[in-house]
């Protein structure tokens, strides 16, 4: 608890107190406090608040590149949600994101358990199965489109080669396949995050816990569900947060294996809303598609938030 | 706890002068970034224009120019000054956010962005050349290499930010983009001079050539997609090339295939510009995106013709299946690679493809014709694009850019430019380049002479680039492909999306 100065007890005969400044102790400590905090408050001004107001701001406009923004109210909403493009877009993005989220945590959970273990070359498989991760997007993902390539692919070479097919499958072109391959590419890729995260969390819990729990008769799985969820169960929540955050918003992986063909099979809304902003360079639309998402990413994030706190 | 006065003293004492020493570095932290955000949001004052000589924007020099200029800079070309009365005007409905100024103080590096083919030899020529007149002219001069596929990103970033090159090279339909915007030079003045010299080819005058009867760009080659043969193949096939009419082709393709080994037609029908192709194929059946104002769509009512092709299209892919797998998602280069790698027997290409293969399989070059696109019942549709040259509109380089232009076409080094390309010619000078005389570049002297306006018998203006870029006609395509839509199903989706878009521009 703060205390001004005013409270200090001066014995009779002292030297006197120097003038006090002005303000109240605690006045000076909160004009302290925001004089610290101004340099990170205006740089998320300026990089954070700013950048994210313009956005919206341009959903409301028919800006296009080159061209002076005019507000045109919710026109562009309108134009957005009529276009079947967009709700195809929607949902590709959800399927996209809750499979591959799924995936990944199976992955990652199963790399973490393995790689706890005490064997052989632990520490070389450790940074091996980082790669996929520590590749740049661009290319991890242009290597797994020349693996699925039909004409020029290894994966068609080799099936052809062991003779399971006579003609090559299109991996990429058939709208059946398309986005399991691309699901396929961006879990490869993504899932040794879940995987590090994981094994990071597994190591905090106590060994005593699991010896307990063998005393007491439980098996591999009841140790897992009792006593590995519970005890990962913040970085879960953040894993899943943050993954499902990028997942969601993610590109490269779309916009370089497939564009968000065949007919629109694999279209997620950010290549939508780079085909509106950068190729047609219409940004007024263009935006309006983030800004229609983002109440589904704010509550899931207040959601998973809401989780978390529940706990502490 | 009990304190004494006099450590309480010193403790607060202490407090203070802590406090202080923290308030101090907060401030010390603060003002530099509250100065870094002032001179962000303030465009810094340049030292220069103080100086009285360089307010005058065309008598002004280069701080390079000071500079003895190598004496063959004497020799070039000079331009006349700009005249603010030249400024590109925009269209009427246009609102563009930079209007053309009168050309600031020439001062500072001259950025030029260099259109980068497959060609490495052809790139490094046009460095060198560019270079040169950087030395020539006392002027500083950075050649930035830009990709096909990297223009979609960085120019309209550029655009944005404030930050075209001086000098940009690319494919016409950037300019065309720019034009409406206010944020390209009007280059007539050069334009006229390399006429009076050398005269311009049909086509490029028609690629070059606005609605207002001005230049904004100079185009570097004339190009344009035409089709590649393997002649060698169709002749073991017992077809003598080329295929006249769109079914010719495919027939020509179904027969001379050899699946899984080489497929016919190497065609992307993806969401790709290439896939775009196709579009000449529907307007040489007939049908038209727009009317010829360009400003109402009118393909809904074609609907036999779009059908019809549409149905032509998908027997081709399903029955005949003369489409290599994977074209649904091929990205610029599947044509290209598929082609050089012996897999496809036809392929739409600028010539990008022969090109190719006499710089790294020479061998396989005498069995590759070129050929003019087939045509269809109504017409042939053979459209001319261009490689071209713009000079950004405020660029303080202004006139020094128009005078790189020139240098760059001069008639001495455009001899040893044909060579090194793949384009065809832009003056009717260059018909006798001896590079033309080779069997797969022949095609492009006719193409200078006859070809129409990209698409031609449509207006391409910003409406028909975004029906392009939103690749509706690949995506009609697709979803009859891939989805096993009804043509007439895909076409009322299709017909629908064209509308949409004219009707954005109808209402600026």
């Amino acid at each position: 608890m703060a205390t001004g100065p005013s409270q200090v007890t001066v014995p009779a005969g002292s030297r006197p107190l120097p003038a006090a400044p002005r303000g109240t102790l605690h006045q000076r400590e909160v004009g302290l406090g925001w004089l610290l905090l101004a340099p990170v408050l205006i740089v998320m001004l300026v990089l954070v608040v700013w950048p994210f107001m313009t956005a919206v701001w341009i959903a409301f406009t028919n800006k296009s590149i080159g061209r002076e923004a005019e507000w045109i109210g919710l026109a562009n909403f309108a134009q957005v949600v009529s276009s079947p493009r967009f709700g195809r877009a929607l949902t590709n993005s959800l399927i996209f994101t809750v499979v591959a989220i799924a995936l990944k945590f199976v992955l990652g959970m199963a790399m973490a358990m393995a790689l706890n273990q005490a064997f052989f070359g632990r520490n070389f498989l450790r940074a091996y199965l980082l790669i996929p991760w520590v590749l740049p997007g661009f290319v991890a993902y242009m290597i797994w489109r020349w693996f699925l390539d039909p004409l020029q692919g290894v994966a068609n070479y080799a099936l052809t080669d062991l003779g399971l097919i006579s003609f090559p499958l299109e991996f990429l072109s058939s709208p059946a396949t398309a986005l399991p391959s691309v699901i396929a590419a961006h879990v490869w890729r993504s899932f040794p995050f879940f995987g590090v995260a994981f094994l990071a969390g597994l190591q905090n819990i106590p060994s005593e816990q699991y010896e307990a729990a063998a005393v007491d008769g439980a098996n591999g799985w009841q140790k897992f569900l009792y006593i590995t969820l519970p005890g990962l169960r913040h970085v879960i929540l953040v894993v899943l947060m943050l993954s499902t955050i990028w997942t969601f918003n993610a590109f490269e992986p779309i916009y370089l294996l497939t564009g968000g063909g065949p007919a629109d099979a694999t279209m997620v809304y950010t290549v939508l809303a780079y085909e509106m902003g950068i190729v047609n360079m219409r940004l007024g639309e263009a935006s309006a598609v983030p800004v229609l998402i983002l109440p589904v990413l704010g509550m899931f994030i207040v959601a998973v938030s809401g989780l978390m706190s529940r706990d502490d | 706890m009990r304190h004494d006065a006099s450590s309480a003293n010193e403790r607060t004492s202490v407090r203070r002068s802590r406090r202080h020493f923290i308030s101090m570095l907060g401030m010390v932290a603060a003002l530099p970034l509250a100065a870094a955000c002032q001179q962000a949001s303030t465009p810094a004052p340049k030292a220069e224009p103080a100086k009285p000589a360089e307010t005058k924007p065309a008598e002004s020099k280069p701080a390079e120019a000071a500079k003895p200029a190598a004496p063959a800079a004497a020799a070039q070309p000079t331009t006349a000054p700009a005249k603010p009365a030249e400024a590109a005007k925009p269209a009427a409905d246009a609102k563009p956010a930079a209007q053309q100024a009168p050309a600031a103080p020439a001062s500072g590096t001259l950025v030029f962005w260099l259109y980068k083919t497959r060609l490495d030899p052809l790139d490094k020529h046009r460095t060198d050349r560019i270079m040169l007149w950087g030395q020539q002219a006392g002027v500083k001069t950075e050649v930035v290499e830009i990709g096909t596929s990297d223009y979609g990103k960085r120019v309209p970033a550029a655009i944005e930010s404030k930050t075209l090159p001086d000098v940009l090279e690319s494919g016409d339909e950037w300019v065309q983009l720019l034009q409406p915007r206010g944020l390209v030079s009007d280059l007539s003045d050069v334009f006229q001079k390399i006429d009076a010299e050398q005269k311009w080819a049909p086509a490029a005058k028609a690629v070059s050539t606005w609605p207002d009867g001005k230049q904004y760009m100079i185009p570097i080659g004339t190009s344009g997609n035409l089709l590649i043969a393997r002649d060698d193949l169709l002749k073991e096939a017992g077809l003598t090339p080329p295929p006249q009419t769109w079914a010719d082709l495919f027939e020509y393709a179904a027969k001379a295939q050899r699946p899984p080994r080489t497929y016919g037609l190497g065609q992307a029908l993806s969401n790709t510009s290439d896939s775009n192709r196709f579009i000449d194929m529907y307007q040489a059946y007939g049908l038209r995106i727009a009317d010829d104002q360009g400003k109402k769509a009118t393909f809904g009512n074609h609907q036999k013709e779009a059908v019809e092709v549409t149905q032509m299209i998908a027997d081709a892919y399903t029955n005949k299946k003369i489409f290599p797998p994977g074209v649904l998602t091929w990205d610029q280069t599947g044509d290209n690679d598929a082609f050089q790698s012996g897999r496809t027997i036809f392929a739409f290409n600028p010539l990008s493809i022969p090109a190719w293969v006499r710089d790294n399989k020479p061998e396989m070059l005498p069995g590759i014709g070129t050929y003019l696109i087939p045509e269809g019942p109504k017409m042939r549709v053979q459209g001319v694009s261009s490689v071209s040259m713009s000079v950004r509109a405020d660029s303080p380089l202004r006139d020094k850019a128009k005078e790189l232009l020139l240098f760059l076409y001069d008639k001495e080094y455009y001899k040893d430019f044909w060579p090194k390309s793949q384009y065809g010619p832009t003056t009717e000078a260059h018909y006798d380049n001896e590079a033309f005389s080779q069997s797969w570049l022949k095609v492009r002297v006719e193409l200078a002479k006859n070809g129409k306006r990209i698409g031609w018998p449509d207006l391409q203006n910003e409406a028909y680039a975004e029906m392009q870029t939103s690749f509706v006609i690949p995506r009609m395509l697709q979803s009859v492909i891939s989805d096993g839509k009804k043509p007439e199903e895909a076409f009322t989706v299709a017909a629908e999306e064209i509308n949409t878009i004219y009707k954005k521009y109808e209402q600026g």
